[in-house]
C-alpha cells in the first residue's frame, strides 16, 4: 500500500531518474492553455439553448501587431483561452449543418431506392401485360405440352382410353376440310369483284 | 413538420426525375421494336415483294371497286377466325388425349417412346400451322385496314401477299391430316395390341 503512494522513479532523457508524481484528483493542469477557464464555462453552459458564452467568438479579442508584444502572463493566458473557445466540436451551428447534410443524403438515398422500385414495378407490369400477348398463338399449344408425371395414383391405360384418343383423331379428320377452309377462291379477283 | 414535408417532396421529385429517363428509354426501345412491326413497315414489305406495278388504267379501275372488295375481305376474315378456333380446338384435343394416353400407358408399363416422339412431331406441325395461319390472317387484316383509294398499289400488294400466305397454311393443314391418318392412327392400333397383350400376361400371372 505504501509503495503505491511513493513517487516512482523513471529514467529521464539524460539517463537520470526523475520523480513522477501520481495523478491527484485535485491537481490542476500545469498550464491554463490546455484547460482554460472559459472552456469550463462553455462546457458547463453548453446544454443551455441560448448560451451567453458562444457570443464571445463573434467578438474575439482583436490581435494587433502591438498586442504581439509580450504581455503580462495573466493577460496572455486569458487571450489564448478566449481564442480557443470558438473551436468546440458540437456547436449548435455545426450540429444544424450536419443535420442538414444528413437529411439531404438520406433524401437522395430514399429517392434512388424509390426510383429503382418504380422501374422494377414498371418492368414487371410490362412483362405481365406483354407476356401473354407475345406468346399469342403458342400459349394454347404450351398448355397441351404440360405432361403429367406418372405417379402411383395415375390410372393405367385401358382400351377405352385408346378408343377415346382414336375418336378424337377421327373427329379432327372428319370435321375439317382443308379445301373449303383454305380455298384459293376466297381472295380470287372474281370472288372480290375486282 | 414543415421540414419533413419539404424533404418528402424532395424525395418524390428526385425519384420521379430518376425513374422517368429509365422508363422512357425502355419505352422508346419497345416502341421502336413495335414500330418495326407496324402496318407501314409491313406494307413496305408487301410492296417490295410485288413484281409489277399497276398500270394507270388498272389503278383507276381498282380505285372504284376496292372499297366493296374490302367488305368481302372482311367476311373472309370473320370466317377464317372461326376456322382457326375450330382447328385449334381439334388439334389441341388430339394432343391432349395423346399426352394423357402416354401417361396412362407408362403407368401400365407399356413402352411409349414411339408415341412420345409422335406427339412431339405433331406439336411441331401444329405450331408451324399456327404461325403460318397467323401470317395469313395478318395479311387479311391489313387488306381491310389500308386506305385502298389512296394507295391502290399497296392494296394490290397486300392482296397478292395474302394469296401467297394461304399456300403454306393449306400445306400445313394437309400435312397434319396426313400425319394423323398415316402415323398416329396406326400407332394407336399398335398400342392397343400391346396393351391387350400386357393385360393378358398380367391375368395369366395372377
Amino acid at each position: 500500500m505504501d509503495d503505491q503512494n511513493k513517487p516512482q522513479e523513471t529514467p529521464s532523457n539524460n539517463g537520470q531518474f526523475m520523480d513522477v508524481q501520481p495523478p491527484k484528483p485535485d491537481d490542476q493542469p500545469p498550464t491554463p492553455a490546455t484547460n482554460p477557464t472559459p472552456v469550463e464555462v462553455s462546457q458547463a453552459e453548453a446544454p443551455q439553448p441560448a448560451p451567453a458564452e458562444p457570443a464571445q467568438p463573434a467578438e474575439p479579442v482583436p490581435v494587433t501587431p502591438e498586442s504581439s508584444e509580450p504581455a503580462p502572463a495573466a493577460t496572455t493566458q486569458e487571450t489564448q483561452a478566449t481564442q480557443e473557445v470558438p473551436t468546440p466540436v458540437n456547436t449548435p451551428a455545426k450540429q444544424k449543418r450536419h443535420g442538414h447534410a444528413f437529411a439531404i443524403i438520406l433524401a437522395i438515398v430514399i429517392a434512388i431506392v424509390l426510383a429503382v422500385i418504380v422501374v422494377l414495378l414498371y418492368l414487371r407490369s410490362r412483362d405481365t401485360v406483354i407476356g401473354p400477348t407475345e406468346s399469342g398463338n403458342t400459349d394454347t399449344s404450351q398448355n397441351t405440352t404440360q405432361q403429367q408425371a406418372p405417379t402411383q395414383q395415375t390410372p393405367k391405360a385401358t382400351n377405352e382410353d385408346i378408343s377415346q384418343t382414336a375418336a378424337a383423331v377421327d373427329e379432327a379428320l372428319s370435321q375439317t376440310n382443308d379445301d373449303s377452309d383454305f380455298s384459293n377462291n376466297d381472295l380470287a379477283d372474281s370472288s372480290l369483284s375486282l | 413538420m414543415n421540414r419533413i414535408f419539404r424533404t418528402g417532396a424532395l424525395v418524390l421529385v428526385a425519384a420521379a426525375l430518376l425513374a422517368t429517363p429509365i422508363v422512357a428509354a425502355h419505352e422508346s426501345d419497345t416502341d421502336h421494336s413495335h414500330t418495326e412491326n407496324n402496318f407501314s413497315s409491313r406494307l413496305a414489305e408487301y410492296k417490295a415483294k410485288r413484281k409489277a406495278n399497276l398500270t394507270a388504267a388498272q389503278e383507276t379501275k381498282l380505285k372504284n371497286v376496292c372499297k366493296a372488295a374490302q367488305g368481302l375481305v372482311a367476311k373472309v376474315g370473320q370466317r377464317q377466325q372461326t376456322v382457326k378456333e375450330k382447328r385449334q380446338n381439334f388439334y389441341n384435343n388430339v394432343i391432349s388425349k395423346l399426352t394423357d394416353l402416354s401417361t396412362k400407358l407408362k403407368a401400365a408399363n407399356i413402352n411409349t417412346q414411339e408415341l412420345d416422339q409422335a406427339i412431339a412431331e405433331l406439336k411441331t406441325k401444329v405450331e408451324k400451322f399456327n404461325t403460318d395461319l397467323a401470317a395469313y390472317h395478318q395479311a387479311i387484316a391489313d387488306l381491310q385496314d389500308i386506305n385502298c383509294t389512296e394507295d391502290t398499289q399497296g392494296f394490290k400488294s397486300i392482296l397478292e401477299a395474302a394469296r401467297a400466305a394461304l399456300a403454306p397454311v393449306k400445306a400445313d393443314a394437309q400435312d397434319i391430316r396426313t400425319y394423323l391418318k398415316d402415323e398416329i392412327k396406326p400407332l394407336l392400333q399398335q398400342l392397343r395390341t400391346q396393351l391387350e397383350a400386357s393385360q393378358t400376361n398380367n391375368e395369366g400371372i395372377n
